[in-house]
């Protein structure tokens, strides 16, 4: 059988077997993803108010110079 | 009817282009010099001395050509139809070298674009593509797109922006902008077709309750919808809406290789200035620039959560796109690559008022996949790195640049980049991707001096859903690796070394000779 000449596969099969491989499970890993998750949203909350706003404030002007 | 053929040094080029315009589109003796010195000399007077110019008459020119049809030949006057077609070389050089096999190459490294003259008196520049290489102080980089062009029956090809002046009548400045970025991308990408002023007419003819020729300018919100009519996914911004965000998300875009329409006004000081232009690039960035960029901690949007995680982990995090630099504008008032600052966009002009202009918006002519926007990218690239930053005796500072750029010119780049770790970049590089990623890539202010950064976070651009890491491909941060683990929606860290990489720096066009 032909063998894959790519390389990820091996890497990080190799990372795994050295035990360099960390899952980030745990509670404080949790609450740091929801932190993260909490305020991309506000984020997006203004984002989309900003570019609602954006257009509107658009509307009435003509480019003409 | 025969094309003549004229080849001059720049020197002559008044006198040149001043025999033609009374020669082939009649223009007045007598007013000729004041025509040459207020409209067409500031466009010669941009080009390097050693320039060489070869005049062709007769020249169609396909944009002109279209307003003719379309306008200029429905009214009394008589309008010529052809234009005169001006190309600009490095060096002297003889009819004979274009007959000559021998000479092609040289003449083809030699080629610096072309400019057309369009029998629209006092607008007499027409479309142009002009390379940075043939203007004085080029000093910048840029959007450019490769055009195919033919000078004296040979054919050339050139890489440039495209520029062409207002003539007040088919096209005001609305209309160029969008001639010039459909321009643009339709010669660059073919999911683009570049767009004519009678296309563009016709774009907005559902939205116009009155006649659309002779034009009066266009709503910045019907730039925006003729845009996506034209297959993007535009988005528009608002200084007074995004605030302290604005130029920062603008120098974002530009740094993604994005060409934007923006508007400038001078409303504020109760103007009747509007108008349009396009920011392609910005100047190269020098030493002392990076030196004065301040701390992203400064930034009035970072939470209190976020401000007290930079000090407990003494980490100062200052953003690439505020870095205080000029921007490179297309403007159809003014010859093409214009160096000005955000904040006085038209300094550059000799009028007063116009002077005091600023910019109001502007609109990115986005891939319409790109889900995830700008600004989302950079909150999520801050956080991020804030968050899974491990806490160090010293303080570490890192300079934040955030751009966008399409995974094939990426990974190609990436591929050959010698100086980027062989493991980390083979899972990169064997990583399926979308057409498009945020790149945030981690420097400090003395790596990037040397134009190189030490950490790197790769987003899915497609990814609208911003929860639980979802956008995220992978991270290099501090010797770790972070990548999520698909079927468990769990974040996994793996100790993996990133040697400080030269950045990517190909979504603009270098230019310094």
């Amino acid at each position: 059988m032909i063998k894959p000449v790519s390389e990820a596969e091996e890497i990080k099969a190799q990372l795994q077997e050295a035990g360099k491989v960390v899952k980030l499970d745990s509670e404080e890993h949790i609450e740091t993803m929801e932190k993260m998750n909490k305020h991309l949203l506000r984020v997006r909350r203004e984002l989309q108010i900003n570019l609602n706003k954006s257009k509107d404030a658009a509307k009435n002007i003509i480019l003409t110079a | 009817m025969n094309i003549e053929i004229y080849i001059v040094a720049l020197a002559q080029a008044e006198e040149l282009i001043s025999q033609l315009l009374i020669k082939e589109f009649e223009a007045g003796n007598s007013l000729c010099k004041t025509l040459y010195k207020t409209r067409i000399k500031p466009h010669i007077n941009i080009l390097k001395k050693d320039s060489w110019l070869v005049a062709e008459t007769n020249y169609v020119d396909k944009t002109y050509r279209n307003s003719f049809y379309n306008y200029y030949s429905s009214k009394s006057n008589s309008y010529k139809k052809n234009c005169i077609r001006i190309s600009i070389f490095k060096d002297n050089l003889e009819y004979s070298d274009f007959r000559n096999p021998k000479k092609e190459k040289e003449l083809h490294n030699r080629y610096r674009g072309f400019f057309i003259l369009r029998p629209t008196c006092p607008n007499f520049i027409g479309r142009s593509i002009i390379s940075p290489e043939a203007i004085n102080n080029n000093n910048f980089s840029c959007c450019t797109s490769n055009f195919k062009t033919t000078c004296n029956g040979l054919k050339f090809s050139i890489d440039g922006f495209p520029h062409a002046t207002q003539d007040n009548e088919t096209i005001t400045c609305a209309e160029t902008s969008l001639w010039a970025i459909m321009e643009y991308f339709g010669n660059k990408y073919s999911e683009y077709c570049p767009a004519l002023p009678s296309t563009i007419i016709k774009t907005l003819n559902h939205l116009s309750y009155e006649r659309q020729i002779p034009s009066k300018g266009l709503r910045i919100e019907h730039i925006s919808y003729a845009l996506k009519q034209f297959g993007f996914g535009t988005r528009l911004y608002s200084r007074k809406n995004f605030n302290t965000q604005f130029d920062q998300l603008l120098s974002c875009y530009v740094e993604s290789g994005v060409p934007l329409i923006i508007g400038i006004d001078n409303e504020h000081i109760n103007g009747s200035i509007r108008h349009a232009l396009l920011v392609v690039g910005h100047e190269d960035i020098t030493e002392d620039q990076i030196d004065k960029v301040y701390s992203r901690t400064l930034n009035p949007t970072m939470t209190n959560d976020q401000k007290k995680l930079l000090n407990t982990k003494k980490i100062n995090i200052y953003d690439y796109d505020s870095i205080r630099k000029k921007f490179i504008f297309i403007d159809d008032n003014h010859p093409v690559y214009q160096k000005a600052t955000l904040k006085d966009p038209a300094k550059h002009y000799e009028d007063e008022e116009w002077k005091k202009c600023k910019i109001t918006h502007f609109i990115v002519p986005l891939y319409p996949r790109i889900y995830l926007e700008a600004l989302e990218a950079k909150a999520y690239a801050t956080d991020f790195l804030i968050r899974y930053h491990t806490k160090q005796s010293t303080p570490t500072d890192y300079v934040l640049r955030v751009f966008l750029a399409s995974t094939r010119s990426y990974k190609a780049k990436l591929a050959l980049n010698t100086s980027f770790d062989p493991k980390p970049k083979a899972l990169i590089l064997e990583k399926p991707m979308a057409k498009f990623v945020w790149v945030a890539e981690l420097s400090d202010k003395e790596l990037i001096k040397d134009r190189k950064a030490k950490g790197l976070i790769l987003l899915d651009a497609t990814e609208a859903n911003i929860h639980n890491h979802k956008p995220l491909i992978m991270a290099f941060i501090q010797g770790k690796m972070f990548s999520l683990e698909k079927i468990s929606g769990i974040l996994d860290n793996s100790s993996l070394d990133l040697s400080p990489f030269f950045i990517y720096d190909h979504n603009l066009k270098p230019y310094n000779s």
